[in-house]
């Protein structure tokens, strides 16, 4: 009702002031323009010959992606400085690459990094679907273990204390003062600068994705073969198969201090 | 008689009155001297195939290709010769895509009758050999004028600029892509030459005005409308040109209802559109050429919004 009353207000403005101007022979063109919302108001019917070609990808749709794969107790959303859900994806992987990792120097992996942007929606309450799985995570990535020198794993944590959103992190504890890095505990124990640190992130952030430079040109790379999906569905489907339902926690790991 | 078999077809149709042509347009068309060229437009559909789910806090049961496809239609009975166009990002975000590639999108959007798409980011998130496996589903050319493919698989399969006809008017429309550093792995993008944005769209408006005599040009873009720092934008290029008369934006998810309007280089307005994210709206523009008089017609401007839409 508003929509249309706004509309005839706007149609007689416009009918009253289409003005004759100056005579402009090299500026012929006049452009309007607006925005038509595809709600069930604006179009009732949707087209027959565009429903009639989407169902088959439909069928295959449900075939492959609404199958249920865990149950959650809860929502788990997004959040800064940290989120169930940030918490949730950076814990299973460190777990999941921990297992898939054959270190060779018999160091094993000291942490998770992975980065908010990616995480691309949230999980709903109560029974998560393969599609909900590859909502959140819909990009190919892979999971990788990079060495870092002392000083560039110095710079990750900077980086993690200063960003204004929350980085999914798993095997740290990071208080920020004044917005920048305040403390850090690596697995429960101080940082030391004169070691190496393996941490397990994504190829896409390896490669200087969501400008983390400090990345790039590691000591050593090393694949684990497997996608950051592939491990949240292995997770949720071994989860489920125990008989457990999913947990996450807020526990401070990223936290400000007074 | 017009108005009326208009509104016949509008109760048949059950489309209401908010999704019609504008009543300027309906004037001018009685005018005779003018020319009318429609302008529909898409950005970051993001495999949004079917509408959003009707729990869905923002846009429930809102968009989806059916929808639009009985829009596009409907407004093809009043002006046959319509421009349908999209600004990249048609890729990613929906299962759709993890299942088949980009092959539904692009059938649907070619079943659909787009005229041209620029390529968005997330159209090389299988990378390169990703778009090459599903490029051909599309009936509708890919028109970006600053990536440089000559050394990659993707050579010839996109097109630096289109000269169509419509309605009498000849039309230019050139294409803007975004860097892809820091947005896709390099990975997935290795072989691919990125021109500076400005530069290359002021050589091709100048090819489209001046070897191909085109009387309106259209920029396809996914730059982004604006930011406040130099990177290329929507808003940049507008004040960068001469002869671009429209931008198509993408990439920013920002919704500009009515459209902007920028002033070039020449001290003329350049229209810059862009319809939020997910296929929820249909942009529409309407450029009115007047061949013999030159008289220039102005419309009322309305409220503007300048936001990003949610999710």
């Amino acid at each position: 009702m508003v929509r249309n009353q706004r509309l005839f207000f706007s149609l007689l403005i416009s009918i009253i002031v289409l003005l004759p101007a100056c005579r402009q022979k090299d500026l012929p063109r006049e452009v309007t323009g607006k925005l038509i919302l595809l709600d069930s108001v604006n179009v009732p019917i949707p087209d027959v010959a565009i429903e009639s070609s989407l169902e088959f990808y439909r069928e295959e749709f449900a075939r492959e992606m609404n199958q249920v794969v865990a149950f959650s107790p809860f929502a788990m959303r997004r959040a800064s400085p940290e989120g169930l859900l940030n918490n949730f994806v950076a814990d299973l992987v460190l777990e999941v690459a921990g297992e898939l990792y054959e270190s060779e120097d018999g160091q094993g992996i000291d942490f998770c990094l992975l980065n908010y942007g990616g995480l691309r929606a949230n999980l709903p309450a109560g029974e998560i679907t393969r599609s909900n799985v590859f909502e959140l995570m819909p990009f190919e990535n892979e999971m990788v273990v990079l060495t870092l020198s002392g000083e560039k794993t110095l710079q990750l944590f900077e980086y993690v204390a200063g960003s204004d959103r929350g980085m999914p992190i798993a095997g740290l504890k990071i208080g920020i003062k004044d917005g920048e890095l305040g403390h850090v505990l690596i697995g429960g124990q101080a940082f030391d600068p004169d070691r190496n640190y393996k941490v397990v992130t994504s190829d896409y952030l390896a490669e200087g994705g969501d400008r983390m430079r400090f990345f790039l040109d590691p000591i050593n790379t090393e694949v684990l073969g497997m996608r950051i999906r592939d491990a949240i569905m292995m997770y949720m489907e071994r989860e489920t198969a125990s008989g457990n339902e999913l947990h996450a926690e807020l526990d401070g790991r990223i936290y400000f201090m007074d | 008689m017009f108005t009326l078999s208009r509104r016949k077809f509008l109760a048949l149709a059950g489309i209401s009155g908010a999704a019609t042509l504008s009543g300027f347009s309906t004037l001018a068309a009685m005018k005779g001297n003018l020319k009318r060229l429609t302008i529909l437009h898409t950005n970051d559909t993001h495999s949004r195939l079917d509408p959003y789910p009707p729990n869905d806090p923002n846009f429930p049961n809102m968009g989806g290709y059916a929808r639009r496809a009985a829009l596009v239609n409907y407004l093809r009975l009043e002006d046959p010769e319509l421009l349908l166009l999209d600004a990249g990002d048609y890729f990613q975000g929906t299962p759709y895509f993890n299942l088949f590639g980009g092959e539904a999108e692009l059938k649907l959007m070619s079943q659909m009758g787009y005229d041209a798409a620029t390529v968005g980011n997330h159209e090389f998130d299988n990378g390169l050999v990703g778009f090459h496996n599903v490029h051909h589903h599309a009936s509708f050319p890919f028109v970006v004028s600053n990536y440089d493919f000559s050394d990659t698989i993707l050579k010839d399969v996109t097109k630096p600029y289109l000269v169509l006809e419509k309605n009498g008017l000849k039309v230019g429309i050139y294409g803007l892509g975004i860097t892809l550093r820091g947005l896709v792995a390099p990975s997935n993008f290795e072989g691919l030459k990125y021109l500076d944005p400005v530069e290359v769209a002021r050589t091709t408006e100048e090819t489209l005005k001046n070897r191909h005599r085109c009387q309106v040009i259209i920029c396809l873009s996914h730059l982004g409308f604006n930011y406040n720092h130099d990177r290329p934008s929507d808003v940049l290029v507008a004040k960068e040109t001469s002869y671009t008369d429209i931008i198509i934006g993408g990439h920013t998810h920002t919704l500009l209802d009515p459209p902007v309007k920028e002033k070039n280089k020449l001290n003329r307005e350049v229209t810059i559109g862009q319809t939020g994210s997910g296929g929820v709206r249909l942009g529409m523009m309407e450029v009115l050429f007047d061949l013999n008089s030159g008289e220039k017609l102005v419309e009322a401007s309305t409220t503007k919004i300048y936001k990003n839409q949610g999710a």
